[in-house]
């Protein structure tokens, strides 16, 4: 399954599909603290996109991928990086990978 | 032909899967066209009778099935259309909204509309440019009515918002052309899914996202978003805003599924900005592939599963897994023998946690959809055969085709006779002869037989004929403003095809000419102590071999001093004669040519319009037109035709060695008389026959040859247009079926003759058009 | 212009179909359609223009999978996947439902009467297959 929870952030990988949507919802209804990470994420459904915008949960890391991340970057939440370390991933390491991306196609939509 | 298929072709398959998709255009446009005459026919009914709920079924079902039929084609503003009546008719169905006059002339015009692209793809494989604007216009027509708002200001206005930037696009003018620092013009585009289309399995983040040229995103709810608590996932909320640079035809291309959810408008980027972002390459759309769609199958059983109504009849949900499971090659989690909807659920979930994860080559060889022909396992079921009654679509060529063979055979099977004569004159075996006159009776009999069969294909219901008539009545009357009531009888009469097609404009043309001046307005009926409503009767029967319509109609007659006084005005009689002329006769002369002008439409209180253009017609397929009329009370017309015209009877007839042809129609008798009782009254001749004085005419005077009298005279005896006539000829043939060709070329207007056969020994015969003669 | 034949013929059958299908669908073109893509994958098909004459059929001859309209005739899609699941040889037998209406209260009816699996029209000739074979169980090479 493209969407994995681990701890208080759920990840998003590969092609998310509808199918997720409502495990989604749930698991971050029950608390509102949990965050998200699509850094990993190459398609996100509408249904998944739409939970992300009414529910706006922290948001761990933005997506790398580049479609995604440049239309998808202005309704996205903040960025929150976890308060601690999160298990199973270096976050030190996704960030170096991930923010100077993000930064960059996120200016180009602003500008 | 743009079939929306995007199956990968084998390339053996190729040619076939063409001829297949022109096979489907073909049968969608005729299946089209039937569908819109019906849909015609149910508004009219409607219209009379606006609580008709059998009508309004009917209407809706034949717009839902064009829907339905034109979605396997790109066709996306016919589909608009009919997508916005179909809703107008739910309403209607479901009593929220009642049919009217102006409501009614809507739907027609709309159906008209679809007509004419029906025809348009038909011929070029599309529809019109500017199609889709013409759709949204019909669309917002229904909608406003299904708002209860004023049509024509609605749609006003939704042109009129149409050629202005949208108030969010003014908003964003600037956003805008910073991410189109280079374009004169953008396409903006909103585009508002509806609540359930995920359930239809829509993604529509996915298409705005391939959107090509897409150069800036406004990503809104819809709607506010609830409470955390009461968000639905599943029910879609999202608004997409966009601007693109690409023409907008390639826009309108992308978003033709969702036609009624786009709004679609073209502006102007005034402001340049300084920086320019580079290009959106508008490329994300990752093809979806099959395990998505087992999940998605999966899951659905799994809601299925959950269903109260459901629980309890599991069996076909059982049968769903298994077969997933045999499909994906993957271990069922069911045991053997039947299974519950606890065990049901388990498998389920199971096989959506482990099963779902395929690898991508797999997903793509099942998504990749080519089956094989699979073993079928154990419990493969019976071989059974289907029967049943089919119909078989045949091209009218293919037909005519036949036609033609069956007609060949005729003439063929007809040079039997001539061998059997040789056989026994030149040859002297006069067994040979009979033995050949037996044979030519069996394959006459069966020639016979076959030519029916064919004649029974070419033969079809006047239904297809008359079903155009109530519009045309319908909208001739609202234009005059007259009432009129029209009764169509005998609709099941059958006649060829192409007889049939030949009277559609005779017919029109007769029923205008009723509606136009026959029938008066409902005041002018009151007034004259009529019916306030005009009955105009349309009616088919056969009689004999021929197919008899009559249209009349209880409106004010023609007067017949008007015709005469008519006629003598264009000079096609002098006044003398036509005062000679009975009241009957007097009529008759709106037959003739010239009689009807533009000008004498309008002040004349009868008929006449055309009326030589109908009897041309008629005559030329072998029929024959009548009229009758009294002042006051109606008017009949009636044409008769042959029901069918691909075989003509004719009598042969010997003129100094050459043979010609008489309609054996036509004959009364043949008879043999001496000279001297052919008696002379000034230049005309005549004979008493039983009693019956029969003018005489002499073939040979008619057709220039030099005289020739013999001991005895042979004598046709013709009914001509009601009277009888004695044709003088040299000698009587044989009765013979022929095909007959009419002339062409410069032939065509040859006079006295209706065209020519080829018989059986090869000479070609000439028929006679007795009616232009005598 | 064409004319119209009717005869009495079987239906085409292969001798070694991958499953058979009955289509229930009033459209005549849509049936052309379903049945030209589901033939030439190498499916048995039949063709009702109704549910009631889909029922007749179905109680005649064995079938894999009904793909149904809604909007039909006589018997619509609802009633005649009510009377299949109701029917005791019938009721195992999987179905799709294959309809323009796209409403939510449209699609939970169509689960309610029986259907296995719901498709849009216009068909997706590819997601149309791909049911299809996992539905039938048609395994890929």
């Amino acid at each position: 399954m493209p969407v994995t929870y681990a701890g208080d952030c759920a990840m998003l990988e590969g092609q998310c599909v509808v199918e997720e949507a409502a495990e989604l919802t749930e698991w971050l209804l029950a608390d509102r603290a949990r965050g998200i990470d699509l850094a990993a994420c190459t398609g996100l459904h509408s249904a998944l996109l739409q939970t992300i915008m009414a529910l706006t949960p922290p948001l761990r890391a933005a997506p790398v991928d580049a479609l995604l991340a440049r239309w998808l970057a202005p309704v996205m939440p903040p960025v929150q990086p976890a308060p601690s370390p999160r298990p199973k991933r270096a976050p030190a390491a996704k960030a170096a990978t991930t923010s100077p991306r993000n930064r960059r196609t996120r200016k180009a939509t602003a500008s | 032909m743009p079939l929306r298929s995007n199956l990968p072709p084998t390339p053996a398959e190729i040619a076939a899967q063409a001829a297949e998709t022109a096979d489907l255009a073909a049968s969608f446009v005729e299946e089209a066209r039937a569908l819109l005459e019906e849909a015609n026919a149910a508004l009219l009914t409607l219209e009379r009778n606006p609580g008709d709920a059998e009508a309004v079924n009917a209407l809706f079902r034949c717009v839902h099935s064009i829907k339905g039929a034109a979605g396997l084609f790109d066709l996306p503003a016919l589909i608009h259309l009919v997508h916005a009546a179909e809703d107008l008719l739910g309403a209607m169905r479901e009593g929220r909204l009642r049919i009217d006059g102006e409501l009614a002339d809507a739907l027609l015009a709309g159906l008209d509309r679809v007509a004419t692209w029906i025809e348009r793809f038909r011929s070029e494989g599309d529809l019109p440019a500017g199609s889709i604007e013409e759709a949204r216009k019909f669309a917002a027509l229904y909608r406003a009515r299904l708002d209860g708002l004023d049509g024509a200001t609605q749609v006003a206005e939704a042109t009129a918002r149409a050629d202005a930037p949208p108030a969010w696009a003014q908003g964003a003018a600037s956003a805008i052309a910073a991410a189109a620092p280079d374009a004169a013009s953008v396409v903006l585009a909103d585009y508002a899914p509806d609540e359930g289309c995920f359930f239809a399995g829509e993604d529509p983040l996915r298409l705005v996202l391939a959107t090509p040229g897409l150069c800036w995103l406004e990503i809104v709810p819809a709607q506010d978003w609830p409470d955390a608590q009461a968000f639905d996932p599943f029910a879609c909320n999202l608004r997409f805003r966009m601007a693109a640079r690409a023409p907008r035809d390639a826009i309108e291309h992308h978003f033709r599924y969702v036609p009624d959810n786009v709004m679609l408008i073209e502006a102007d980027v005034e402001s340049l900005a300084a920086d320019a972002p580079k290009d959106g390459d508008g490329d994300g759309g990752a093809p979806v592939g099959l395990p998505t769609l087992a999940i998605e199958l999966l899951e659905t059983q799994a809601r299925a599963l959950d269903l109260p109504g459901r629980h309890g009849q599991v069996g076909d949900i059982e049968t769903t897994v298994r077969n997933l499971c045999r499909a994906l090659d993957l271990p069922c989690p069911l045991v053997d023998g039947p299974a519950d909807a606890d065990s049901l659920a388990t498998a389920i979930a199971h096989l959506l946690r482990s099963g779902a994860r395929k690898d991508p080559a797999e997903e793509a060889a099942v998504a990749g959809a080519a089956p094989m022909i699979a073993p079928m396992g154990d419990g493969a079921p019976d071989r059974a055969e289907a029967t049943g009654e089919r119909t078989l679509r045949v091209e009218q060529g293919k037909v005519d085709t036949l036609m033609n063979l069956v007609g060949e055979l005729t003439v063929a099977k007809n040079a039997l006779p001539f061998l059997a004569r040789d056989a026994e004159v030149r040859f002297g075996s006069r067994e040979l002869s009979r033995e050949i006159k037996d044979k030519y009776a069996v394959i006459d009999r069966i020639a016979r037989q076959l030519q029916n069969a064919v004649m029974d294909i070419r033969m079809m219901p006047v239904s297809d004929l008359f079903k155009r008539f109530p519009r045309l009545v319908r909208d001739i009357a609202r234009k005059q403003d007259k009432k009129v009531r029209l009764v169509i009888e005998g609709e099941t009469t059958e006649a060829d095809k192409n007889i049939i097609e030949a009277l559609a404009e005779p017919l029109t043309h007769v029923l205008r000419n009723s509606l136009d001046h026959g029938i008066e307005p409902a005041q002018a009926r009151i007034t004259a102590g009529k019916a306030e409503i005009a009955t105009l009767r349309l009616c088919a029967f056969q009689d004999g071999d021929s197919v008899v319509i009559e249209v009349i109609d209880d409106g004010r007659g023609i007067d017949p001093d008007k015709v005469r006084a008519k006629a003598v005005e264009r000079g096609l009689l002098d006044a003398e004669r036509a005062a000679q002329l009975s009241d009957a006769q007097a009529m008759q002369l709106v037959f003739l040519p010239g009689f009807s002008t533009a000008e004498a439409i309008s002040d004349l209180s009868g008929r006449g319009v055309g009326m030589d253009a109908v009897r041309t017609v008629v005559e030329r397929f072998g029929g024959q037109v009548t009229l009758d009329s009294r002042p006051g009370h109606g008017t009949t017309v009636q044409m008769k035709l042959p029901l069918s015209m691909a075989v003509t009877r004719v009598l042969t007839v010997e003129m100094a060695g050459q043979l010609y042809g008489v309609p054996m129609d036509l004959v009364v008798e043949t008879v043999r008389i001496e000279p001297q009782a052919i008696r002379r009254f000034k230049a005309s001749e005549a004979v008493v026959l039983r009693d019956q004085v029969v003018p005489i005419a002499r073939l040979r005077t008619m057709l220039a040859m030099e005289e020739h009298r013999p001991a005895l005279e042979s004598v046709l005896i013709l009914r001509v247009a009601n009277a009888l006539i004695g044709l003088v000829i040299d000698d009587f043939g044989t009765g013979m079926d022929i095909i007959l060709k009419p002339f062409s070329g410069i032939l065509t207007n040859l006079s006295g003759f209706s065209g020519t056969a080829v018989l059986g020994d090869g000479r070609v015969l000439l028929v006679l058009n007795l009616k232009e003669i005598l | 212009m064409t004319l119209t034949l009717t005869e009495t013929a079987p239906a085409a059958m292969q001798d070694n179909p991958a499953a058979r299908i009955l289509i229930v669908d009033d459209t005549l073109t849509v049936r052309l359609y379903c049945s030209q893509l589901l033939k030439r994958a190498g499916f048995a098909v039949s063709e009702a223009i109704n549910g009631l004459e889909g029922l007749e059929q179905a109680l005649q001859q064995r079938f894999d999978l009904f793909v149904v309209d809604i909007n039909m005739q006589k018997m619509d899609g609802y009633a005649f996947l009510a009377e299949v699941r109701r029917h005791p040889d019938l009721r195992a037998i999987p179905a799709v439902m294959m309809s323009t209406e796209q409403g939510r209260d449209d699609i939970t009816r169509a689960y309610l009467s029986g259907a296995n699996f719901y498709l849009t029209k216009p068909i997706d000739p590819v997601r149309f297959l791909a049911t299809v074979n996992l539905m039938t169980g048609v395994t890929c090479p």
